[in-house]
């Protein structure tokens, strides 16, 4: 299992656009991802679960990684969530 | 009770709208929010803007849209409206068309447009209150299930 730390720096945070994309993304690897954000424990692979998740511009989380793929996953998903657009 | 009570008035809800098109569908669901001043006018081509520019992801659950534009494109304050529509919309989504709930969200500030999002998507995303929504014939009937 892998964990990274994120900063979300975009102006808007991980709204529906983003979200989605994101989740677009995160299901192309075999790996489980998570979000620890506050308390919660965020599925990154459900657009509920990350939309629920209320994360804002310069939320910080813990991403998590855990799977064949892991490695690939977090690293790509780290880069994808520290580029969000707004 | 969620927090959507703060943001949804039983005005800014309307059922059984019969829509030709998705554009159509998210002017109604703009069209009150004008209503309640929560959106300028020109919210609604904003909204109608982005979907044409970024596509209709918009449509983020089976059956149900989410359409939005930023607080800069006319929000006054923040709040949603819903409609039902029936027949159902197409909006072009590859996995999750046609539309039968629309939701139009807008927020003055951009912390509280994830607050408020999270929520109505929480209450959606229930399988068993979404059918409910959908089978409501008055506002005040979507109106409890919400709160």
């Amino acid at each position: 299992m892998l964990k990274k730390e994120i900063v979300i720096q975009n102006q808007t945070g991980l709204h529906a656009r983003p979200a989605t994309a994101f989740v677009k993304f995160a299901n192309g690897f075999q790996s489980r991802l998570l979000i620890l954000y506050k308390d919660k424990e965020i599925d990154a692979k459900s657009i509920v679960s990350l939309l629920t998740g209320g994360i804002g511009s310069g939320a910080s989380f813990i991403l998590q990684a855990e799977g064949s793929d892991e490695e690939e996953a977090i690293t790509k998903a780290a880069e994808f969530l520290e580029s969000l657009q707004d | 009770m969620s927090n959507i009570a703060n943001f949804l008035s039983k005005d800014a809800i309307a059922c059984n709208l019969a829509c030709p098109d998705w554009k159509s569908a998210v002017r109604e669901a703009g069209r009150l929010l004008v209503k309640e001043e929560i959106v300028e006018e020109a919210f609604i081509g904003k909204m109608i803007g982005y979907v044409e520019e970024f596509g209709p992801y918009i449509v983020i659950l089976p059956g149900f849209a989410l359409a939005h534009a930023r607080p800069e494109d006319g929000a006054l304050k923040t709040g949603i409206s819903l409609i039902t529509l029936t027949p159902p919309v197409h909006f072009g989504h590859e996995d999750n068309d046609p539309v039968s709930i629309v939701v139009a969200l807008a927020s003055s500030e951009k912390g509280e447009h994830l607050e408020c999002l999270g929520d109505v998507v929480g209450l959606i995303s229930q399988k068993e209150k979404a059918e409910k929504i959908l089978a409501a014939i008055t506002p005040e009937e979507i109106y409890r299930l919400l709160i």
